[in-house]
């Protein structure tokens, strides 16, 4: 013989709610639960009522056609109307002929990691290129040097940058790559808080000094670039350009500042050298691990 | 996008159109909301990896998108205008069926959004706890807590509700 199964408060508002349909045993055991208890099965009922109200509310709606507009949307992807400022436009100017033909994605990988047009990152990787300059640095991250380690042009000298810690701010480092776009090398560094995700990208340039924050949106991603010392910061993300902007200072906040190191360190892999594996995901990687770049037919 | 991933998007944009509508109580707003959902799952559409039901992830994100627009708009609350209700909703054959959407409806916009949301995932769509807690990324328990809280709301919403109106229900509920 085997006991009634216990009739519990979920067990009521399923029956109610209809999601006992596949379990006839539990289904049974509630009914005779609720013929025993008056008080239950007034609640169940009154439940019931509320739920077929609210399905007669809004009985009408499944049967109005669908606008043409809705199908279209379903299948081919609408150019939004963004409103820039002349400060934006200004920014922005250098990316717009190149996001015509640009497509989409790096960064799959990481499943939500944001999304980033391959036009950008072209336009990103020349925007300061100068015209002989050859590959712009090679590219380490390394858990053990706690920073990005950059060749410059020349071999002369390394460039150390401590990864921007920004957990203060709730945001993990998710995942680090290098993107090589032409000539020219990146560092993509992607974090993510419980809401948002953000991409950094770094890239090593000729001048000095210091830029203010500019940005931009392309389709529903916000860009912000800054510059500091010898390091171009890009950061995008597919939060409102203004909580972009929020984010940019935030790191901006936190990057540490870019010091030469010499001699170069022994981890720093050659130019065009890859590791296999794209464990990206997850703690900073040793520097053994560090990540092949990715080619320019893989960003789409 | 293949055919059958469009085909599948079709199937619920129905569906989505009446929840964003329920949940929001404005046409042109549920429709926007549901334009940037299927703009956002045509864009994202590598992401729905075949697991789960396409039903799942199209409504995961149009309550993204609806979280975005309370958050924008400030407001978690709509009104229930009778005349809204009386363009926009079905026409109910008698006035004691109207008294009752017009509770309904009035309670349900007393209803904090996540609340709301809730109720409407389980009442309107028949979406199983678990699915709505993957849709809104809570918690199971979550899911079920808020719903006994919009239900006691709802309950207490119709013993308040207007003598005249009372009367109607009592006489549906025979």
């Amino acid at each position: 013989m085997t006991d009634a199964p216990k009739i519990r408060e979920i067990d009521l508002m399923a029956y109610a709610d209809g999601l006992l349909e596949g379990d006839a045993a539990r289904k049974a055991a509630v009914e005779a639960h609720l013929a025993a208890n008056q008080a239950d099965a007034e609640r169940v009922r009154a439940i019931m009522r509320d739920n077929a109200a609210i399905r007669a509310l809004y009985a009408a709606e499944l049967e109005r056609p669908t606008p043409a507009h809705f199908l279209r949307a379903a299948r081919e992807p609408r150019r939004r109307k963004r409103y820039f400022s002349p400060e934006a436009i200004a920014a922005g100017l250098a990316l717009a002929f190149l996001a015509a033909g640009g497509g989409w994605l790096v960064g799959q990988r990481g499943g939500e990691t944001a999304a980033l047009p391959q036009a950008y990152l072209q336009a990103l990787a020349q925007q300061h290129a100068e015209p002989d300059a050859q590959p712009a640095m090679s590219a380490a991250l390394g858990q053990n040097l706690h920073g990005a380690l950059l060749s410059a042009a020349t071999n002369s000298g390394w460039i150390e940058i401590p990864l921007p810690d920004l957990s203060a701010h709730g945001f993990d480092l998710i995942e680090r790559e290098r993107v090589v776009i032409g000539d020219e090398d990146m560092i993509r560094l992607a974090y993510r808080s419980s809401e948002e995700t953000l991409n950094l990208l770094l890239r090593v340039r000729p001048q000095g000094g210091s830029g203010k924050l500019r940005s931009t949106g392309m389709d529903d991603l916000a860009l912000v670039n800054w510059s500091s010392g010898p390091i171009s910061y890009a950061l995008t993300s597919e939060a409102p350009l203004r909580r972009a902007r929020q984010m940019a200072e935030m790191v901006r906040g936190t990057v540490g500042a870019a010091r030469f190191v010499d001699p170069a360190p022994a981890t720093v892999p050659e130019p065009g050298e890859s590791v296999a594996g794209d464990g990206l995901l997850g703690a900073p990687q040793p520097a053994e691990s560090f990540p092949a770049p990715l080619q320019p037919s893989q960003l789409n | 996008m293949s055919d059958e991933l469009q085909w599948m998007i079709e199937r619920q944009i129905p569906h989505l159109r009446r929840y964003a509508f329920a949940l929001t109580r404005d046409r042109d707003t549920a429709d926007e909301i549901v334009q940037d959902c299927l703009e956002r799952a045509l864009r994202k559409r590598h992401l729905w990896q075949r697991r789960g039901s396409i039903r799942s992830w199209l409504f995961r994100i149009l309550h993204r998108q609806s979280v975005n627009h309370f958050r924008r708009v400030r407001g978690d609350h709509v009104p229930a205008e009778t005349g809204v209700i009386d363009m926009t909703v079905a026409q109910p054959p008698d006035q004691e069926a109207r008294m009752e959407c017009l509770n309904m409806a009035e309670a349900l916009d007393r209803l904090p959004a996540e609340q709301r949301a809730v109720v409407l995932f389980v009442a309107l769509e028949g979406l199983a706890y678990d699915e709505v807690a993957e849709i809104t990324g809570v918690p199971v328990g979550t899911v079920r807590s808020r719903l006994s809280r919009a239900r006691e709301t709802l309950r207490l919403s119709r013993e308040a509700a207007p003598p005249e109106r009372q009367a109607a229900k009592l006489r549906i509920v025979k």
